[in-house]
């Protein structure tokens, strides 16, 4: 046995290492294997790595399955890492070492920490998954024999949201570049030796007009069940690109509620997931607005500015000449790049995109600093927007998000925020936004930028519900989300998840004001006494209340001690990995051996019978409110993006098929004789 | 080559000098794309500059792989009007748009021209019957019914039959196909003075090769 124990993380997108520069991109990381700065060994070997994504009207089941080779002569513990995908539960790991399979129990930290260096110590196989704040998830393993294979599953689930009828699901393999101290240390081998596959299952109820999946050219088929099915496969591929599927419902749905349900018996609490999709007539806003646009130039924006610049680019493209701006940079300080309101025309706007294109990445991150000179210089007689675009890593100046919410609440003032790259703040930009009632994106290098600020101006320059706040009577709910939603914009869905002890009608209620005017939407949904068919509801709920608690914390609402007691309760008895739990991996004989009951055995079981279940049958749709609809009108269409007379590869092949044919058809002896 | 099709060969040029300039300096892009709404609207040069510049690569070499080879051949065999003809095509789209599709905020791309040159091509073919073997005649007319259907299709379901590749948010606008084919219609069917000069191309002619007059 290796008493030089040396940790291997793989498929991260973490890491220094090879520093390439691409067309001006900077320094870009990939998943991958990696090892220590400097080490003697080889790094590990992905051998292979396979992808299987189901999205399921509302939530998304990610399962990656990776095997690692290990090329040394000695034995290695092998750690494999990567970022946190938002609001992600993560629920199953399964490792697969020899002839043994090892599976996972979630236990307060301490104690998982404990056991799994007793395992180590002893020589014993064993695993551990814990997660590191909002930035990754670490894998350990142990061991893995020289020249030998080590197979790990994971399983994790995710709320799906739409946005103006189109849905996006990130997988994300690009390094955040978001944590110095793992950047300097690591160097990583993102190259996959064997297979790279990603198969994804899109199960909707709603009809799909059409998915795209930006770089990565995969084959669409659809299933016996009508659902759509993305696959991609390549021998020796780089995990160095975000996968990102986009997914657009036909046009012209309703606005609608859907509830999706679970509850296993009559004697004990559900639980469901509800999505609220308004179908409210907002209008365009008539009259010039003032925008200011807050940037992170920091050194941890590196490889993301050309995005950064792109997206602004276009932001500046698209504004009206009534309009007007001001730029705001910061790094370790914030400084002016326009500094005065400038009118959007198109001198001005090529001046600016001139400045924009100049600015270099470096230094800390200094949000607050950026956002106080953003707010400075506003004019009362205009509506203004801040449009801050970050990766949300405050390490300079003033990082307690409470300071924030107290700044942005004093002026009236909306902010959007564009959250960029992998391991990125989100945490910190949903304080900011909430605050000032804007909204927040998530943007990744492999997103169409054009798309995302498309969606953006859809909700910054169209009328917006204020003051909205959802109620539920009946049902005796309890442990709601948060139900005072604030604004609304155009194309934005709401997902909210609950509990519930009695079954029967429930009222459903949206209060909100429009234009001065109160306005209340209002429905009746049904809580089932039993509905077994999507157990996942349940750890989906308990991942939004950790969440809650944790925003409530980071705030100061709520004392560190009692959320970490409150979080670790939940998170064990739901089987999630927090920041206070971690799931140690070990076999059957040595769970037994130390006294640990498999909670997650028996609700990974029920999960997989249920996801059986669901694959013999075609989607179920569960729009709760069909008979007594909560909205008129229609939801939003996708379309102010623009349009496009486009000729579709087949057409084009077919047409140039003709004119071959018109061509040669003299040639080919199709004409006449005398022509 | 460029003789024989100077108007086809300019446009080209054009769509891919814009193309480039665009791609490099992306402003340009809302400078030139046709805007269905606000003051831009009446900004007279987008409604001929938008069907020459295209929201990504694919769209635009797409569209311009069919719209170079129809052009060339449908200008060659047409004797005169050919630029009314593309002008008058470009203006109906853009009226169309504007008129039906005032939502849409912006529209690009050459397809629209693409289907009016097509739907010549078409009736140039069927017209010209008589020296083709029948096979090739069948082959149009199957071809004319199987676009006839695509559209179709396209403006009842408002999406498209094949998936295009705009980018999220960005729809493809059947009606401008629609409207090309009808303008193609209109001017290839209409009565004339004298018969629309039709004339078999040689693959040599097409290649750009001189010879003699039909």
């Amino acid at each position: 046995m290796n008493t030089n124990k040396y940790k291997i993380a793989t498929r991260i997108p973490l890491l220094l290492g090879i520093l390439f520069l691409c067309l001006g991109r900077g320094m870009l990381h990939g998943a991958g294997t990696v090892t220590p700065t400097n080490a003697a060994y080889q790094p590990m070997e992905i051998r292979d790595h396979q992808v299987n994504v189901t999205l399921n009207n509302g939530f998304a089941q990610t399962e990656v399955i990776q095997e690692f080779f290990n090329p040394n002569p000695d034995t290695l513990e092998a750690i494999y890492t990567f970022p946190v995908p938002q609001h992600a539960s993560l629920s199953e790991v399964t490792i697969w070492a020899g002839e043994k399979e090892l599976q996972g129990e979630v236990l307060p930290r301490q104690e998982a920490d404990r056991i799994y260096e007793e395992e180590v110590a002893q020589g014993n196989s064993a695993g551990k998954a814990s997660r590191e704040s909002y930035q990754r998830f670490e894998f350990q393993v142990y061991p893995v024999p020289a020249q030998s294979s080590v197979r790990m599953r994971v399983v994790y689930y995710q709320p799906l949201e739409l946005d103006t009828g189109v849905g996006r699901y990130l997988y994300p393999l690009e390094e955040g570049n978001t944590d110095e101290a793992a950047l300097s240390f690591w160097t990583q081998n993102q190259k996959v030796d064997g297979n790279f596959s990603i198969r994804v299952t899109l199960k909707s109820a709603w009809a799909i007009a059409d998915i795209r999946t930006p770089g990565y050219a995969g084959a669409q088929s659809t299933d016996e069940h009508g659902n759509i099915v993305f696959e991609y496969q390549n021998q020796t591929g780089d995990l160095n690109q975000d996968f990102l599927l986009y997914y657009r419902l036909v046009d012209d749905l309703p606005g609608r509620v859907e509830v999706i349900p679970y509850r296993d018996a009559s004697d004990k609490p559900g639980s469901f997931m509800m999505i609220v999709t308004p179908g409210i007539d907002l209008q365009p806003l008539s009259g010039g607005a003032d925008y200011v646009f807050v940037l992170d130039v920091s050194g941890s924006m590196d490889g993301k500015l050309h995005t950064l610049v792109k997206g602004i680019e276009k932001a500046l493209t698209q504004m009206q000449p009534q309009d007007r701006f001001r730029v705001v940079a910061f790094n370790n300080n914030a400084f002016h790049v326009i500094e005065s309101w400038t009118p959007a025309t198109s001198e001005s706007v090529e001046h600016a995109l001139g400045v924009l294109r100049q600015l270099q990445s470096n230094g800390g991150t200094n949000v607050y600093e950026g956002l106080q000179l953003g707010l400075k210089k506003l004019d009362d007689d205009r509506a203004t927007s801040l449009i801050l675009v970050t990766d949300g890593v405050t390490n300079q100046g003033i990082v307690d998000p409470a300071r924030f919410r107290d700044l942005m609440q004093k002026q009236d003032i909306r902010v959007f925020g564009f959250l960029m790259g992998n391991s990125s703040n989100w945490p910190l930009m949903e304080v900011i936004t909430e605050a000032s009632g804007g909204f927040y994106k998530a943007v990744s290098n492999s997103d169409d930028i054009v798309g995302q600020i498309i969606l953006a101006k859809n909700k910054v320059l169209y009328e917006a519900l204020h003051d909205a706040q959802l109620e539920i009577s009946g049902g005796d709910t309890f442990d709601l989300s948060q139900m005072r939603i604030g604004k609304i914009y155009r194309g934005q869905q709401l997902v909210f998840f609950g509990r519930y002890d009695q079954p029967g009608q429930a009222r459903l209620t949206l209060k909100a004001r429009l234009t001065g005017e109160d306005k209340v939407y209002q429905t009746v949904v049904d809580f089932p006494e039993t509905d077994t068919a999507n157990p996942e509801i349940e750890r989906l709920w308990a991942m939004d209340r950790i969440e809650a608690i944790e925003h409530a914390e980071r705030l100061g609402d709520i004392p560190a001690g009692e959320s970490e007691s409150v979080i670790t309760s939940i998170a064990v008895e739901y089987q999630l990995v927090t920041d206070h739990t971690s799931m140690i991996v070990l076999d059957d004989e040595t769970f037994q051996r130390h006294g640990i009951e498999r909670r997650n055995r028996e609700r990974v079981q029920r999960e997989r019978q249920a996801q059986a279940q669901r694959q013999l049958a075609a989607p179920v749709n569960r729009r709760a409110d069909t008979n007594q609809p909560m909205f008129k009108q229609k939801a939003p269409r996708p379309s102010f993006g623009g349009g496009g007379g486009a000729i579709d590869p087949f057409s084009a092949l077919a047409a140039l098929f003709m004119i071959t044919l018109s061509v040669l058809g003299k040639k080919l002896g199709l004409s006449k004789k005398g022509d | 080559m460029f003789k024989h099709a100077p108007i086809t060969w300019s446009l080209s040029l054009i769509a891919v000098g814009l193309h480039l300039v665009t791609m490099a300096n992306p402003s340009l892009l809302t400078a030139l794309e046709l805007r269905t709404q606000g003051p831009q609207l009446w900004e007279g040069w987008r409604w001929l500059t938008g069907h020459f510049v295209h929201f990504n690569h694919s769209h635009f070499i797409w569209d311009l792989a069919v719209f170079l080879p129809l052009g060339c051949i449908v200008e060659k065999r047409t004797s005169q009007g050919f630029g009314r003809f593309i002008v008058s095509s470009a203006l109906a789209i853009t009226g169309a748009v504007i008129l039906f599709l005032p939502d849409l905020g912006s529209y690009r791309g050459l397809s629209g021209l693409d289907s009016a040159l097509f739907i010549a091509l078409a009736i140039q073919e069927l017209r010209n019957s008589k020296n083709r073997a029948q096979s090739i005649s069948i082959l149009w007319g199957i071809a004319l019914v199987g676009f006839s259907m695509k559209i179709l299709f396209e403006i009842m379901t408002g999406h498209a039959m094949f998936a295009g590749d705009l980018g999220p948010g960005v729809i493809t606008v059947p009606l401008a196909h629609l409207v090309g084919a009808a303008v193609a219609l209109a001017w290839f069917t209409q009565p004339r003075k004298a018969p629309i000069p039709l004339s078999p191309l040689s693959t040599k002619s097409f290649q750009g090769h001189a010879r003699s007059t039909d």
